[in-house]
């Protein structure tokens, strides 16, 4: 019945583990939605910002393999990427999905949430109106280029032909969109000048976070790519990714050299060496981020082995990790004496919404061409 | 009438929180959540300390507000008087205007279910009907006193130079991030009440050329890097295909 599909379902295990998580994500996030910011969170007026949004901006360069594998296998027509194309785009469009989510717990306003889309109410210096307005669009871009999985599991040829010829488009579309948004991310904070320290804060933040999507998205693609072939058992889509480790290790050493320069040209080099926690912190991102993986993918023999390829990606994923929640929580001015810990429910509601996408993520391989050899946003 | 602004004069405050008091009156404002409170520090050592006391951590009212520039739907906007002021009916709550405020001094009322952004409007409603803010109509010593910005400032230089050494020779607001219409004067170093130092250069001048400038040249930069891309693709696999079909027909 379905082209070039196995069925095949995740263990039992992974279904309760899941459905579990996601059930108490889903009840503690209504719970806040009810009770209100202060009753459930532990953010404060020290802390207006905390674990959900560093989730934020953390997740959506995550998921930027989404838009650098439509580079690579819609614009530059690699046809060799079109096997794995599907399950990473798959994997970027819950990540966005997940994005939203979370954003709208954030909102303590969250019944007013659409009047960020009335044109009346835009103010175009606000990178928050940008960031939103291009996820949004983006979030819908994704769901054209997954589709053809649609159409194709329907079997209907019409629509199946139109994507065929749309698929390019909307793929450049949506690179478009991923360029803005992710570099708007650092311009969410040139506003900070006052209170970023000064190994984070810089003009070029908007460059260096649009630079940090890309390699992070390419070690996206390897992680995802790992665990599905492992999972569903395509070991031969494992093959292509020594290429992308190359390339990551490249945009790696350009993006170390450019924020050690940057810090330099700024006169702000002697912060890497001063005391306190967060020359620490500077130096565990840059040495965990792009030293050790930049180190892995440049040995032949090490990014030719799955372990090798998996652990750099971890690697870029945690230095990624590290800088976005420097940027949004840790760098940035507080009065004496604040302190900040999640609560219990913004833990939870944050694993939850991970759980809802591993699950919607498991069902969608198991009854749509997740798997097939046809590219996204195209059909054969 | 030119910008609005206040004048605060730390060496004249008694403490005696009538601005406070009046403020939370005159704007109901919800437990626990002032928008202008006065604050007491003690300087120097026993026996020679002494408590200075002010309204401190208020809004600034800035000349070039970062908080305005953040918000995405311009629920906080500035009047031609310089007061920056609030809607709650536009404000999604993103917070963003509380984490890009040089001054930290946007507050959110966080027990409430659906919150809004707590600070001081400059009375606007009371200057529209040509009253004097709440605070500094009440305060018993000119600690605060309302005006237009241009003759606080001489002023508040006058009362700096009448202090004989006195008082700090700074009038803290006057060029901080662009210049605030919230003025402030004082016989203690403005560090030691919780002021921090700010630059002179407003914070909304590079994320606002970034974002006139920015943002329509990375869409364009990179709509025609990826048109390019896409055109030599296509060029090469046509070319491709092309030399293939003369090899099979040769």
């Amino acid at each position: 019945m379905i082209a070039g599909t196995q069925r095949r379902t995740a263990p039992r295990v992974f279904w309760v583990v899941a459905a579990v998580v996601a059930a108490l994500g889903l009840a503690v996030g209504l719970w806040r939605l009810v009770q209100g910011l202060g009753a459930t969170t532990n953010l404060s007026d020290a802390y207006p910002w905390g674990l959900w949004i560093v989730f934020d901006i953390f997740l959506i360069p995550f998921s930027a393999g989404a838009f650098t594998m439509a580079a690579i296998a819609n614009i530059m027509n690699k046809e060799e990427y079109h096997a794995v194309a599907r399950p990473v785009v798959l994997a970027g469009f819950l990540g966005y999905a997940g994005v939203v989510a979370i954003l709208l717990l954030d909102l303590a306003r969250w019944p007013q949430f659409y009047k960020i889309l009335w044109p009346g109410f835009w103010n175009l210096h606000s990178f928050m109106l940008e960031v939103t307005l291009c996820i949004t669009l983006y979030t819908i871009v994704l769901l054209l280029e997954l589709s053809p999985l649609l159409w194709e599991r329907l079997r209907m040829e019409r629509a199946q032909r139109g994507f065929r010829f749309a698929g390019a488009l909307i793929a450049g579309v949506g690179i478009v969109l991923s360029c803005l948004h992710q570099s708007s991310l650092g311009s969410l904070f040139l506003l900070m000048r006052e209170s970023l320290h000064g190994l984070w804060w810089s003009p070029m933040l908007p460059l260096f976070f649009l630079l940090s999507a890309v390699f992070s998205g390419l070690a996206m693609i390897t992680f995802v790519t790992v665990i599905t072939a492992r999972a569903y058992h395509h070991p031969e889509h494992v093959d292509l990714l020594p290429g992308l480790a190359q390339a990551t290790g490249v945009l790696l050493a350009l993006y170390t050299v450019l924020r050690l320069a940057d810090l330099i040209v700024r006169g702000q080099a002697g912060l890497m060496f001063g005391p306190g926690a967060m020359s620490a912190l500077f130096w565990v991102e840059i040495i965990v981020g792009a030293v050790v993986p930049m180190v892995l993918f440049a040995l032949p023999t090490v990014r030719k082995t799955v372990a090798g390829l998996l652990w750099g990606a971890v690697c870029v994923i945690l230095g990624l990790a590290l800088n976005r929640a420097s940027v949004g929580l840790f760098a940035l001015e507080r009065p004496a004496g604040a302190q900040y810990f999640p609560s219990p429910i913004e833990f939870v509601a944050a694993i939850g919404v991970l759980a809802i996408a591993a699950i919607v993520y498991a069902v969608a391989a198991q009854y749509l061409p997740v798997f097939s050899e046809t590219a996204v946003g195209e059909s054969r | 009438m030119g910008q609005h602004s206040i004048l605060i004069d730390v060496g004249r405050c008694i403490g005696c929180h009538a601005c406070t008091t009046a403020c939370k009156v005159k704007n109901d404002t919800p437990e626990g959540v002032f928008w202008t409170r006065v604050s007491t520090y003690e300087q120097g050592t026993f026996p020679d300390a002494r408590p200075y006391s002010a309204p401190l951590s208020r809004c600034m009212h800035c000349e070039y507000p970062a908080c305005a520039s953040a918000c995405p739907v311009g629920a906080l906007s500035k009047s031609e008087e310089g007061a920056i002021t609030y809607d709650p009916n536009r404000c999604v709550g993103c917070r963003y205007c509380m984490v890009a405020c040089p001054f930290h001094t946007p507050k959110l009322d966080w027990d409430s279910v659906i919150s809004s952004i707590q600070k001081c409007q400059l009375c606007a409603d009371r200057l529209a009907a040509d009253l004097e803010p709440a605070c500094t109509s009440v305060c018993p010593t000119a600690a605060l006193s309302f005006g237009e910005r241009a003759s606080l400032l001489s002023e508040a230089r006058a009362r700096i130079q009448e202090s004989g050494g006195q008082y700090v020779n700074h009038v803290y607001g006057e060029n901080e991030v662009g210049g605030t219409s919230l003025l402030y004067i004082s016989p203690v170093a403005f560090e030691n009440l919780g002021f921090s130092t700010l630059g002179d250069e407003p914070v909304t001048e590079l994320s606002e050329k970034v974002a006139v400038i920015g943002t329509p040249a990375i869409a364009g930069v990179a709509a025609v890097v990826l048109a390019g891309l896409y055109w030599v693709t296509k060029r090469r696999e046509r070319g491709k295909a092309a030399s293939r079909s003369v090899e099979e027909s040769e």
